[in-house]
């Protein structure tokens, strides 16, 4: 799902770099509303990690050259085809929405013991239901494909 | 940037994703260890290396090896990038004097 050379890789890097900030201030707002309502970081790690990672299933299944319907297909082929929407919503909004650096941040910073019981179970939680929930979102994601391609 | 730089020197997408992930958990330590100020510290930790690293990015790529048969990368990339991550933090933490962990 990423593009093919050095040079579509630049072509895209704006639209990566829009998603991106997109992506991050929504993790931002998430995370300080899931602390507002009593959440721990790890909570809104998991939230945001896994929501993003249910959507990039969807995402890759819509607009990866080779999963998806093609651009003349596509009801947003107007917006600026099927690369372009996966550099801005796969590479660069959920790029950014999950994180990676959080999660070591939270496991090095958030407790004197990184790996004390409690961090332990929501890290594990986070790590086994990050592949399930890219499966749940391609499984979907080519449910709606299929229905997409019986209706055409 | 890394994109670029991935594809100039062929390497594959997955380990440029690795890379990134296991860079940030040691940058993050870093921005942690400076000691920022609170809007400083949004812009570099919440913004820049929590747009510059990604969970689900990772895990797309964990789900796609194994379904392409590359079990073991798939596995080896899954476990190791947190476990990686968090020895960057405490190599780096320890290196700039112990402020971060």
């Amino acid at each position: 799902m990423r593009p093919t050379s050095a040079a579509s890789a630049v072509r895209l890097a704006p639209f990566v770099a829009l998603g991106g900030a997109v992506g991050a201030m929504l993790r931002h707002l998430i995370e300080w509303s899931v602390h507002a309502l009593g959440g721990d970081v790890g909570s809104g790690l998991a939230i945001v990690n896994l929501l993003g990672a249910f959507l990039i299933g969807l995402v890759y299944v819509r607009f990866d050259p080779q999963g998806g319907p093609s651009d003349a297909e596509s009801p947003l082929s107007e917006l600026g085809g099927r690369e372009r929407m996966l550099a801005f919503l796969g590479a660069g909004g959920l790029g950014a929405f999950t994180t990676y650096s959080g999660l070591v941040s939270w496991l090095g910073s958030g407790a004197p013991q990184p790996l004390e019981s409690g961090m332990m179970v929501e890290l594990l939680m986070m790590l086994l239901l990050g592949p399930v929930m890219v499966l749940l979102g391609l499984s979907i994601g080519r449910k709606q494909r299929s229905s997409f391609d019986s209706r055409s | 940037m890394l994109e670029v730089c991935s594809r100039a020197f062929r390497l594959p997408a997955w380990f440029t994703i690795f890379l990134v992930n296991v860079a940030g958990g040691g940058l993050v330590a870093l921005a942690y260890a400076a000691s920022l100020a609170t809007g400083m510290h949004a812009f570099v930790v919440v913004g820049l290396l929590g747009g510059f690293t990604t969970f689900s990015t990772a895990m797309i790529d964990v789900v796609l090896l194994y379904q392409l048969g590359r079990k073991v990368t798939a596995v080896v990339i899954w476990i190791s990038t947190p476990v990686l991550g968090l020895l960057a933090w405490i190599l780096v933490s320890w290196l700039a004097g112990g402020h971060a962990a």
